[in-house]
């Protein structure tokens, strides 16, 4: 190859770069400069939906404190009508708290609030081991007061204080295992 | 002139850099704050509701404060990218 035609080729090469330039004036650089302003507002918005999600949390945490100063009275069954050994499910205090009802004896009936204090996993009762359980991760709650027997949950299940009026069982309030002790 | 400029830029690119990265730690602080907080409610320990929503807030407004930082100094830089030109000229 002649050094005229290295030139002319040269020379043609740097000519269409000028025009390919001039059609796309966007300098790589400034388009990556320009990005990382939008990952920064990106952040901006993802800790701005953390902390909303925060508030959520206190939101819900300030709903059921004022829900929780007033228990309503309920009548959640009619002594008898579930059998030994059986389980109810009814709603207290508020239309989405699952609550246990089970009738341990012919005489005695119990019931705990159903969200494992784990991490809100629906407990359910064995009556072959007269236990409340929690199938996702084994944690076992006694029937009598509700204290942990097993597993990881940190706390006894909130218990439904019952009162049997005119043959009809009543939620008036809840209590904690311990707490009511100590009053 | 174009070097001045170049370099006005590049230090305000550096900036913004920096004040990502601090942002993406204040947020991955906030993600493990939202978890725990979360984690715990469930847990029945609801008294951790308050000061986790505050400390939240506190790092929001470090992840705003942040990104108004970053906002600034590129308008700083744009500003002087703008004058420079003029002034030699």
């Amino acid at each position: 190859m002649s050094d005229s035609s290295v030139r002319s080729s040269t020379v043609q090469s740097s000519e269409e770069t000028r025009l390919w330039r001039e059609e796309f004036s966007v300098a790589a650089a400034e388009q990556g400069y320009v990005e990382r302003r939008q990952f920064g507002k990106f952040l901006l918005l993802i800790s701005g939906a953390m902390f909303a999600g925060q508030l959520w949390l206190l939101a819900k945490e300030w709903m059921a404190r004022a829900r929780r100063s007033v228990w309503p009275r309920r009548e959640v069954a009619v002594a008898g009508e579930i059998p030994v050994g059986g389980a109810r499910v009814f709603q207290y205090p508020g239309p989405m708290d699952n609550c246990l009802l089970v009738r341990v004896d012919e005489t005695r009936y119990v019931a705990y609030s159903q969200k494992c204090t784990h991490l809100s996993c629906a407990v359910i009762y064995s009556a072959a081991h007269k236990r409340l359980e929690c199938p996702c991760h084994e944690g076992y709650f006694s029937i009598d007061d509700g204290h942990v027997i097993q597993g990881p949950p940190p706390r006894p299940l909130p218990k439904v204080d019952l009162e049997l009026s005119g043959g009809k069982l009543i939620a008036i309030g809840m209590s904690e295992f311990g707490k009511d002790q100590e009053r | 002139m174009a070097l001045h400029d170049s370099l006005t830029r590049k230090r305000a690119a550096r900036a913004i850099e920096g004040s990502l990265m601090l942002l993406v730690v204040l947020l991955v602080v906030q993600v493990w704050l939202l978890m725990a907080s979360v984690e715990s409610w469930l847990a029945g320990h609801h008294d951790v509701a308050l000061p986790a929503a505050v400390l939240s807030g506190a790092l929001f407004a470090g992840c705003l404060g942040l990104t108004l930082l970053a906002r600034r100094t590129d308008r700083i830089a744009a500003l002087l990218g703008s004058k420079e030109p003029k002034d030699q000229a």
